[in-house]
């Protein structure tokens, strides 16, 4: 299966014409294949906001390749098979919400027999309806946010770009944008996700990639990042002693706590010789759970590792 | 105390920040006083003379010594001759033409020395005056300058004209006894032969060379009874509120300026409020934005002058229908000017502030060096020819030659070929900046 979008060595360097440049990415290279929940992480000013402008044809790169679904990302005629959800977006306020789809339809050139029922739909979808008729300037942050996903999706596009999509929105708000963006992917979709929220993302993206620095620091999946080094807590009978220690010292242990320790386990079989070593010292395991790294810890060690543009 | 002098740094730091307001509080002033002060103060070096037409059909000496006199005048320069299209020499202007030269707006006054300017039995002399008041403030001085010359430059003069006025009422046999009579008493009393006091007397002996010998006397009231101007208004006699009609083109500029700069900038509006970004993930070209920009703010210029006119027309009966053709082209080609003006300030900026005090900052000082708060005319020599790289000049102009003279197209044709050309290189040069510059 061919990516939906290709991304080879892209070079973005600004320049503010005193011979100060800025390499806001610097040789980013990544495919996101069809039909996937993909998101973009980084802190601020890893280069997210360039390169989400550069897929969406604002801004052009200064080297670099990419590629939409299979084609020279300048031909303008893909746009209508992107729909896109800006952050902090403001609508024009004299619109209504019903009036502002048939605009924006107007625009793709999307005009299929039923548009208003169409535009219904979408209304509904992103539980809109009652306020088709209101103008956007009476409409509240959420309001705005559910507006903005309605016109992402309106004219059916392949690939979704939401850009911040859960800003502002309140928790029940959050978990409807997340089932409507989980219903896109089943319909086929592909979403490319740029957020701040990792809770969000962890429980949504299929694959992700974490910029720093305009360089692409991880890309995969969450359970790859969060698992890769997978943690241990093993809970014994008794206190260890300094023995004990002395034997599991070829292991990567990293937490000591009374009946407790924590490992790191490479290999499976690492796991098994250190129950061997415990038994054969007369320690009886009470329990043995893998600790499961959060995206946010990884993230946030990994942003260190690499350092932190902010600091 | 503390927290208000904390509070003090924060307000400077805040203007200083702000150059926009920089500009406007410091610059903009300063440009202004300046050019005020070059008109008012006239320290902008030389005064550009004002340019009349000049017809003497008279011979006489006195007629060619008010030419002299008026040739070397600090205020006006007289223009005698012209070249014709598609002629190689200069040709002499005579009446005919100089009276053409005005109605066509030219020249704003023809000033002409007929050939009756003064004979023998003048008791005044006799003085000409064309004139196209579409600038009330030049004819004025043109005016003023003329009788001050007359007034300090012939003083010598007016010995004549006053016994002339004296002695008119003194018909025939009467006038003859009462220099006799006079004759007769300076005899008496200053011994002088009495023969060469009536000869003296004789005007139809004086010369009038010897008149421009020496003499101090100066003029007053009376002196207007021995100037006759014979003044004829040749532009604009049936218009029914001049003053309006003359200076409303100027101010419809200058407030199109402000709209159409405002409309343009408003891309920045778009940029900052995210809907600039969205229309750029659709289908839409950069150029297709900037074209439906454009568009927008040519018809938002045509129709705001057309509103600006019709107020007029309603407000103080300015003719805006018996040329309103032409002056339909003039509000396109204006409009098309302005926009382009407003686009370029858009493209070299890089923020709605920042273009706003930069167009107020060009649009006070074109509309002031370009003619639309007072006449040109008023401007050093140097700063006239800046004026011509105005759009406001031009616009002015076109606007005044329609309203004001009635013109055809082919009178308007050089000004509305200049703005339409002004408004299509520098709205090109503003496309090429706007691909480089800060919108997208």
């Amino acid at each position: 299966m061919t990516n939906i979008i290709e991304i080879k060595e892209l070079i973005k360097v600004f320049n503010d014409g005193r011979k100060n440049e800025v390499r806001a990415l610097d040789g980013v290279s990544m495919g996101i294949p069809h039909g996937v929940v993909f998101s973009l992480l980084g802190p601020n000013g890893a280069g997210k906001t360039t390169l989400v402008k550069i897929l969406l044809g604002i801004s052009y790169p200064t080297s670099g390749s990419i590629e939409l679904f299979g084609e020279n990302f300048r031909n303008i005629q893909l746009k209508k098979r992107i729909g896109y959800l800006p952050e902090n977006h403001k609508f024009p306020p004299y619109l209504t919400g019903e009036k502002l789809l048939k605009y924006i339809a107007d625009l793709y050139g999307y005009r299929p027999a039923n548009l208003d029922k169409r535009i219904a739909q979408m209304l509904e979808i992103v539980e809109m309806s009652k306020w088709s008729k209101t103008k956007i300037k009476n409409y509240s942050k959420g309001m705005m946010q559910r507006l903005g996903l309605a016109q992402a999706i309106l004219h059916n596009p392949e690939l979704i770009i939401l850009d911040e999509p859960t800003d502002g929105v309140d928790p029940i708000g959050r978990k409807k944008i997340r089932d409507l963006i989980l219903r896109l992917k089943a319909e086929g979709k592909t979403i490319f996700v740029n957020s701040h929220l990792l809770s969000e993302v962890e429980m949504i993206s299929d694959s992700i990639a974490i910029l720093n620095k305009g360089k692409v620091v991880y890309s995969g999946t969450v359970d790859e990042l969060t698992t890769q080094k997978q943690i241990y807590e093993i809970t014994l009978n008794r206190e260890f002693d300094d023995y004990i220690k002395f034997k599991l010292e070829g292991f990567q242990v990293v937490d000591w706590k009374e009946r407790k320790f924590r490992v790191k386990i490479g290999k499976e079989s690492e796991l098994q010789r250190i129950q061997q070593i415990l038994q054969e010292n007369n320690y009886l395991l009470l329990g043995l759970n893998q600790v499961k790294t959060s995206l946010e810890n990884e993230f946030i060690s990994l942003i260190e590792k690499t350092g932190n543009e902010n600091e | 105390m503390r927290n208000v002098l904390i509070l003090l740094k924060k307000e400077y730091l805040r203007f200083v920040v702000d150059k926009p307001a920089v500009i406007l509080t410091f610059l903009l002033p300063a440009v202004l006083i300046f050019i005020f002060g070059l008109i008012f103060g006239g320290n902008g070096g030389v005064q550009s003379k004002i340019p009349i037409v000049f017809v003497r059909n008279s011979d006489e000496p006195i007629a060619k010594f008010l030419e002299s006199k008026l040739d070397s005048s600090d205020a006006i320069r007289l223009v005698k001759s012209y070249k014709k299209e598609g002629e190689k020499n200069e040709r002499k202007i005579d009446e005919a033409t100089a009276q053409k030269l005005v109605k066509t707006g030219k020249y704003s006054t023809a000033l002409v020395v007929p050939a009756d300017f003064i004979t023998d039995t003048s008791s005044s002399i006799h003085l000409k005056m064309y004139y196209d008041p579409a600038n009330e403030v030049e004819f004025s001085l043109i005016q003023g300058v003329i009788q001050k010359t007359i007034f300090t430059q012939l003083p010598q003069l007016f010995p004549l004209l006053f016994q002339k006025q004296i002695i008119k009422p003194l018909q025939g046999l009467k006038r003859k006894k009462f220099n006799s009579d006079i004759a007769d008493v300076v005899s008496k009393y200053f011994g002088v032969p009495k023969e060469k006091i009536l000869e003296s007397m004789d005007f139809s002996k004086w010369d009038s060379k010897e008149l421009l010998k020496g003499g101090n006397n100066t003029g007053d009231n009376f002196i207007s009874k021995i100037i006759r101007f014979e003044s004829k208004q040749l532009v604009g006699e049936n218009i029914a509120n001049p003053g309006v009609t003359r200076s409303v083109g100027g101010w419809a500029m200058m407030f199109l300026l402000f709209s159409i700069t405002g409309a343009a900038s408003s891309f920045f509006e778009e940029k900052q409020e995210g809907s600039l970004k969205r229309l750029l993930c659709m289908p839409v070209r950069r150029s297709q934005l900037i074209w439906a920009k454009y568009i927008f703010t040519i018809t938002l210029g045509i129709v705001q002058l057309l509103v600006m006119f019709v107020f007029a027309w309603l407000v103080f009966g300015v003719d805006i229908f018996s040329n309103f053709g032409n002056l339909f082209i003039v509000i396109v080609a204006s409009a098309v000017a302005a926009v382009s003006f407003g686009m370029l300030i858009t493209s070299v900026t890089k923020s709605y502030q920042q273009a706003n005090g930069i167009a107020m900052v060009f649009i006070l000082v074109m509309s002031a060096v370009g003619g639309s708060w007072f006449p040109t005319f008023l401007l050093p020599g140097w700063m006239q020819t800046i004026s011509r790289l105005t759009i406001n000049y031009w616009s002015v102009e076109a606007f005044l030659q329609v309203l004001w003279r009635n013109a055809p197209f082919a009178r308007i044709a050089l000004p509305v070929l200049i703005l339409f050309s002004t408004g299509f290189i520098v709205n090109f040069y503003a496309l090429v900046r706007f691909r480089k510059g800060n919108i997208f």
